[in-house]
């Protein structure tokens, strides 16, 4: 991108490959990103990127122009290291949010399988039949990965780094236990194990067999049996392991049973889960059984798309009334002024605790709510700028010579108002995500099955038992806001038309 | 409680919508001497009243009385509760919310709170036996039933008088009569039960009276005991009622009462037992309501709540959730038996958590849609998963019945494979893009599911919601509020929801839930119109359930209820439009060492450990606790299994 017109093919091609493969039905990372939010509005995107993308490659400069005054403000971000720092890890991890389901997700990114290849995470969902499982339903990628790796079957996926999706995607821990010397212990093999576990039958492994209580490894309380139907045959009390009171309700079947199952005794691990590098749970998982990292990465992508559509929104308003309200001033300015005052004291939160209740609001909406009450702050600045550009003598003198109101705006005023705006962008970035946050938090948030970092704070204080949801979701959160702080913070002073301020 | 803030029912749609209400009042009225309520006399209104319905209110002479009756005075039935009951001491217990109001009828009377200050502690004109099933004396000494089946006679125990020393009166049941059918009642559900269940009352003398229902049931006691009003106190009863009896106390024959001196507003209510109470010595009531005082606090979170209880301040904690009975009870107060962990299993009408499917939405009027969402509802993960394997799959919505649930009936499994089966005989057979299944004119399968937004169950919702996918069928999960809630649910604007009723003993009840009365009418036009605001959430509107139900309502024996019951159940299940969820064979709690139970544990037919008030606080335990307690001494962890009433 070193020039227009590079940058033009850059958007060009990217147009065109997004176009190609949604014509393709595939949904490949980055190019998708057009189409998230629905068909029309993706192509219209996707024609706009090519057109501007196409325009620049052909008539653009072929050299970046900037004013002196640009460079210089550049040049001096680049030279508050904390700052420029924050914004290259910032810009890293908006890349890897855009990733999306190469790195975080349930789909498996290669299968091959009888001389095929596969790639489940760009393609429609493919049926478990297709590789050779019951039923028709979407593949379960990781049981098909460990089943195959079992068997030693020529067959083979590869799973993402993160083999989890970020939403609706809880999956059974099942560990097995190990006896030793008629000790039950835990799969680690050191701690003797106590609480529930299970045998089941071998033809169906959905259904159990047995079901015992331990205590400190040994049997304890009761145990119930089921047939294969997963009706009760028999139950048993233990005490300290021996058998005090069996009964068979099956009248002699249950002891045809015994060998039904393959003897291994199971537990269910409950979650929350801890962090565990074997069950490729790095960060542990939620209360439910998600996946604390996917579920930080998808609120990382929320509270990405979230910024993007608060500060275009906020910093639309705030150009267009703000402006005006400073251009042309007079009453306009007076009532306009007093419309903002009157909108700031509306109780925001009550608002949005209402309108939570009675529906249940999707991203888009939730940024529309916290937006249309909080765009009086960038558009009083505005106001603020405009009024002082517009009484300029570099303004009079463009009216002297004869340009119209809609050239001096554009022209004359936006352009010397872009440092406020610019400066107030990142700020603006840290108050979405700190809202959404605090909405989740309180439960007035996003659709429940949709990842939230808010949420997940709220689960993790809950219950201090469980520390690496409140830790991740904590250390997530304060990340992302000291760095878009120390962004802001650097931005602010790069901008700052002194190069030594002093206070008196 | 938990359970209860769960339930879907007036109380906690009055409790909500009647929160804000409160606070209002609780600002600007405090005493009666409130100069909005100038002092007023209804006896006049009253006694025109009972003039104008000479069938219904009658005076007759013990001569009058039936010779044939065959008294009954509970004689020979077992006692319960436990001789060891010490009485006295405090009890310290927590309630989420400070009630609306104090009355137990009326707007928001119907809250959380009106079981711990009313249903579980007023005595009835017969009590039902917390063990057995048969009925003991309460206000009655003694009662018979006419040989129609539809009149029972009660003599009053002389003895009786309510908490402010004023005896009974046969006159104070007319009394309820006159309340309950006021419209100043503001209460529809009462003025509609007590105009259509009942058809007279009828004095003898000053203790004898009899209570006429207009259609012979099994057992006309369930409907014939009606509660006493104090006349003295329901003297004002007026235009004003709601206000007026906002924050009063209402006298009760019951042995405790809210202790006005020991009231803190929005902080705490007291229950006091009254003094000289005219029960304490009589056999069946001797060993219960055994501590002096109950206090509730008023505490929002249960985590805060189960803080105190650690610390001490509070005797007692339901332990419903799994995070409750396991995480949070990995503590050295558990370890070393100061706090004791009880698990009891109760016979009780199951409250029915199930997805509820609404017949008038298409396509859920199609039978073969019903069945395969029931297959696609993984109930076996949420029981196995969020409840630890506690809870057990409930099988109809007619559980814990006893004899009269059908064992038959089978909640039909989890079982993608078969549910995309259902769905493709439905015309369902293309998936999406999405995985969800599709039909050939392009609908897809997929359906919103309406529940409560507090709590554990939108988790749980979602995790049926992942099972769903993979069935093909998409729900959309839509937790609300509880008044919003209640309000879809009532207009049946909803397409599946996810409630729980509370269930009263004795009989499973059909008509309210599945007879088309509940569910259409024919409006002015002769067009087809929604009944609103019924039970009947399924809409289910069929001729033929139509008149088994009738037959059911209207049964004049057990063993007909029971057979009737029986072929009910079995139609609502191939009907497929309410999927049962979960119910528990016990309930659990946690108590300091010093509250004692009896050796059962608790009632039988309790719902929750308190309902029964048969625990006490032994003062010597509780010495003996705290001293261990400081000297770090272990009596042992405890757990203690009451299974004497667990069912096979």
């Amino acid at each position: 991108m070193k020039s227009p017109r590079s940058l033009g093919w850059w958007l060009a091609g990217f147009a065109v490959l997004s176009a190609v493969f949604r014509l393709g039905k595939l949904t490949v990372p980055v190019f998708k990103i057009p189409f998230l939010a629905g068909t029309t509005v993706g192509w219209v995107l996707t024609v706009l990127v090519g057109l501007i993308g196409g325009w620049l490659a052909l008539r653009g400069k072929p050299k970046w122009q900037l004013s002196p005054l640009t460079l210089k403000q550049v040049r001096r971000f680049r030279a508050i290291g904390r700052g420029h720092l924050s914004l290259m890890i910032l810009l890293g991890l908006v890349g890897v949010a855009c990733l999306d389901d190469l790195i975080v997700g349930k789909r498996a990114l290669v299968v091959r399988h009888e001389g095929q290849w596969f790639f489940p995470f760009i393609t429609d969902p493919i049926p478990a039949s297709t590789f050779g499982f019951e039923g028709e339903g979407e593949a379960e990628y990781r049981t098909m990965k460990r089943l195959w790796a079992e068997s030693e079957s020529s067959s083979w996926a590869l799973m993402p780094l993160v083999p989890y999706d970020p939403m609706l995607d809880t999956p059974e821990i099942i560990e097995l236990l190990v006896e030793k010397d008629g000790v039950v212990y835990q799969g680690d093999g050191e701690t003797p194990y106590s609480g529930r576990a299970y045998t089941v039958f071998r033809e169906k492994p959905t259904q159990s067999r047995m079901e015992w209580t331990f205590r400190d490894g040994l049997k304890q309380g009761e145990m119930r049996g089921w047939d294969i139907e997963g009706e009760q045959v028999e139950r048993d009390t233990f005490e300290e392991g021996k058998s005090t009171g069996y009964t068979d309700y099956s009248n002699g079947k249950a002891a045809a049973l015994t060998d039904a199952s393959d003897g291994l005794l199971r537990r269910i691990v409950y979650p929350p889960a801890a962090p565990s590098w074997s069950s490729r749970h790095f960060l542990g998982t939620t209360s439910a059984g998600g996946d604390v990292l996917a579920i930080l990465f998808g609120g990382w992508q929320q509270a990405i798309i979230a910024s993007l559509l608060f500060v275009s929104f906020v910093f639309f308003v705030g150009v267009v009334i703000g402006g005006t309200l400073g251009y042309f001033g007079g009453l306009y300015d007076l009532l306009g002024q007093r419309l903002i005052e009157i909108w700031s004291v509306l109780p925001f939160l009550f608002i949005v605790m209402i309108v939570s209740s009675i529906i249940q609001p999707s991203l888009v909406m939730l940024v529309g709510i916290i937006a249309v009450f909080g765009w009086m702050g960038t558009t009083i600045y505005l106001r603020t700028a405009a009024y002082r550009e517009r009484s300029r003598d570099y303004v009079a003198s463009a009216r002297l010579l004869g340009a119209g109101t809609g050239r001096i705006i554009f022209k004359h005023i936006l352009p010397n108002c872009i440092a406020i705006l610019v400066t107030l962008a990142p700020f603006e970035v840290a108050a979405i995500i700190n809202s959404l946050a605090a909405l989740d938090f309180l439960g007035f948030g996003l659709p429940p099955e949709d990842p939230s970092w808010g949420r997940l704070l709220r689960e993790g204080t809950e219950d201090f038992n469980y520390p690496w949801i409140v830790s991740s979701a904590f250390a997530a959160l304060t990340t992302v806001l000291v760095l878009v702080t120390f962004v802001g913070e650097a931005v602010r002073e790069a901008f700052d038309p002194k190069k030594f301020t002093t206070y008196e | 409680m938990l359970l209860r803030s769960w339930m879907l029912s007036k109380q906690v749609w009055r409790l909500l919508s009647g929160g804000l209400m409160s606070l209002v009042l609780l600002a600007s009225c405090g005493d009666s001497e409130d100069i909005r309520f100038p002092p007023y006399d209804n006896t006049a209104e009253v006694e025109a009243f009972w003039k104008s319905k000479p069938e219904f209110f009658q005076w007759k002479t013990p001569a009058d009385l039936p010779t044939d009756l065959v008294w009954e005075d509970g004689a020979g039935v077992p006692e319960f509760g436990d001789p060891r009951a010490l009485k006295g001491g405090t009890f310290h217990d927590y309630h989420p919310t400070y009630p609306p109001t104090f009355r137990h009828v009326g707007p928001d009377g119907n809250n959380t709170f009106r079981g711990e200050h009313h249903d579980n502690i007023t005595i009835s004109l017969v009590t039902r036996h917390p063990d057995e099933d048969v009925w003991i004396p309460g206000m009655a000494e003694a009662w018979a039933i006419s040989g129609d089946r539809k009149t029972v006679y009660f003599k009053l125990d002389p003895a009786v008088t309510y908490s402010d020393g004023v005896p009974l009166e046969v006159e104070d049941f007319f009394m309820t009569f006159y309340v309950m059918l006021s419209p100043h009642l503001k209460d529809p559900w009462y003025n509609d039960w007590y105009a259509k269940e009942y058809k007279a009352i009828t004095k003898y003398d000053d203790h004898t009276f009899s209570v006429t229902i207009p259609e012979p049931k099994p057992d006309p006691i369930w409907y014939a005991m009606v509660p006493a009003s104090p006349q003295h106190f329901y003297r004002e009863f007026g235009v004003d009622f709601p206000a007026r009896y906002q924050w009063r106390i209402e006298p009760t024959v019951g042995a405790y009462e809210i202790d006005a001196e020991r009231l803190k507003r929005g902080r705490s209510i007291t229950l006091s037992r009254v003094k000289d109470w005219w029960a304490r010595d009589k056999k069946h009531y001797r060993y219960i309501y055994n501590v002096d005082f109950i206090e509730y606090r008023i505490i929002a979170s249960q985590d805060k709540a189960f803080e105190m209880f650690r610390q001490g301040q509070l005797d007692y904690f339901l332990g419903g959730l799994p995070r409750y009975w396991y995480d949070k009870t990995e503590i050295p107060e558990v370890y070393r038996g100061y706090i004791e962990r009880h698990v009891f299993y109760n016979q009780y009408p199951q409250v029915t958590w199930g997805v509820y499917l609404n017949e008038s939405k298409p396509p859920l009027d199609n039978q073969d849609v019903r069945i395969g969402i029931n297959y696609a509802m993984d109930f076996k993960k949420v029981i196995e998963v969020d409840f630890r394997g506690d809870k057990a799959r409930m099988q109809s919505t007619s559980s814990g019945f006893g004899k009269f649930t059908n064992p038959d009936v089978r909640a039909k499994p989890y079982d993608p494979a078969k549910a995309r089966e259902y769905f493709a005989k439905a015309g369902f057979s293309k998936a999406g893009r999405d995985g969800v299944l599709v039909n050939a004119e392009g609908k897809r399968l997929s359906f919103t599911l309406s529940t409560f937004s507090s709590g554990p169950i939108v988790p749980i919702m979602l995790r049926l919601k992942e099972g769903a996918l993979k069935a093909g069928l998409e729900i959309i999960v839509e937790g609300l509020d509880g008044t919003q809630l209640y309000k879809k649910l009532d207009q049946k604007n909803h397409e599946l929801a996810f409630a729980g009723f509370g269930a009263q003993p004795p009989y499973p009840r059909y008509w309210d839930f599945y007879h088309s009365d509940n569910a259409w009418k024919t409006g002015k036009d002769g067009k087809r119109e929604l009944v609103t605001d019924t039970n009947n959430i399924t809409m289910t509107a069929d001729p033929e359930l139509d008149r088994i139900i009738d037959r059911h309502r209207s049964a004049k024996t057990e063993d007909e209820v029971q057979e009737l019951s029986w072929q009910l159940a079995k139609l609502i299940e191939e009907r497929g439009n309410s999927i049962p969820a979960w119910e528990s064979p016990f309930y659990r709690y946690l108590s300091w060492r010093w509250v004692r139970w009896p050796k059962t544990g608790n009632a039988k037919k309790s719902q929750l450990p308190l309902d029964a008030h048969m625990f006490w606080i032994d003062p010597a335990i509780k010495e003996e606790t705290l001293n261990a307690m400081e000297e770090d001494r272990s009596f042992g962890e405890q757990l203690l299994m009451h299974d004497d009433y667990k069912m096979p």
